[in-house]
């Protein structure tokens, strides 16, 4: 799975990994996991992470053509 | 609330209180369970309570790490076991079957019950139990009244099974009932040893507790 999370960290004036993981209630390691692609994050997760960016999830988030 | 950063600190602090143990000449080895029960107390606590402080990586991680542990242990248990047996000849103690026995019975246990939900968990188990329990008593009496005086215990489990799904707290109950006097059975009844009579605990009374439970607490569709 494909992420922009470190894109839109950019747009929302370079919040840091660690702002953006107390917004969302979870570690700055796991951030930089989903970030890096190495974790995926659960539904519940990912429409918290899209709310922070008022975005849509599906534009934060998407599928490698190998999912 | 805010994130526990990390999380490996329970492995750490029970490498740490076995080595002190081991390293520690004098140390009795009984102070070894108050000093685990120590050191898994905070973490266990933290761990347990309805709102962990573990996010869900952490979570995942630390479930996916014990999973491998418990598979590995299992592999050192069978190879202890049969290293022992290779050297002495003699079939391995009760207490290495229970080492083995229990922790994945508990396994299948919650595995039962997580892919398949408590009414059909509950209900596989009492088809299980049953359908074993019946065959070995017509292996041994034959078609009898002696068999069939023996297999009542488990005709009434697979009865309430049946009835589950309109009664489940009803079975629930049938079950708790079964489980206590199977519990009181083997502890009264028959002569075991201490191991062996925790095998039967872990293998009978134990599955049909965690049913009975789990139908008494069920909550039907119209409760949702």
């Amino acid at each position: 799975m494909k992420n922009k999370v470190r894109q839109y960290r950019f747009l929302k004036g370079e919040m840091t990994q660690q702002a953006l993981a107390d917004k969302v209630g979870v570690t700055r390691q796991t951030i930089i996991a989903i970030e890096k692609g190495a974790f995926n994050p659960s539904v519940k997760l990912a429409l918290k992470l899209a709310s922070v960016f008022d975005e849509q999830v599906e534009l934060l988030f998407s599928l490698d053509e190998d999912d | 609330m805010m994130k526990q950063p990390i999380q490996f600190l329970k492995p750490f602090y029970l490498i740490v209180v076995v080595l002190l143990v081991m390293i520690a000449r004098g140390f009795p080895l009984w102070l070894l369970v108050p000093l685990l029960v120590l050191a898994l107390a905070a973490p266990l606590i933290r761990e347990l309570r309805p709102k962990t402080d573990l996010d869900e990586r952490q979570i995942a991680l630390s479930h996916w790490s014990s999973h491998l542990a418990f598979y590995l242990l299992i592999g050192l248990l069978l190879f202890v076991m049969l290293t022992e047996y290779v050297a002495t000849g003699k079939n391995p103690d009760p207490q290495w079957y229970m080492l083995l026995i229990v922790p994945l019975t508990v396994k299948l246990i919650i595995s039962l019950f997580q892919n398949y939900g408590t009414i059909l968990a509950a209900r596989y188990i009492a088809f299980f139990f049953a359908a074993v329990f019946i065959l070995f008593v017509l292996l041994s009496h034959g078609f009898t009244l002696e068999a069939l005086m023996e297999s009542l215990p488990f005709m009434i489990i697979l009865s309430a099974s049946l009835l589950i799904s309109k009664f489940p707290r009803m079975a629930g109950v049938v079950y708790l009932l079964l489980a206590v006097g199977l519990t009181l059975f083997f502890r009264g009844w028959l002569r075991l040893d201490i191991y062996t009579r925790l095998i039967m605990y872990s293998l009978i009374p134990l599955p049909l507790f965690i049913s009975g439970v789990a139908l008494v607490i069920y909550k039907t569709e119209e409760e949702v």
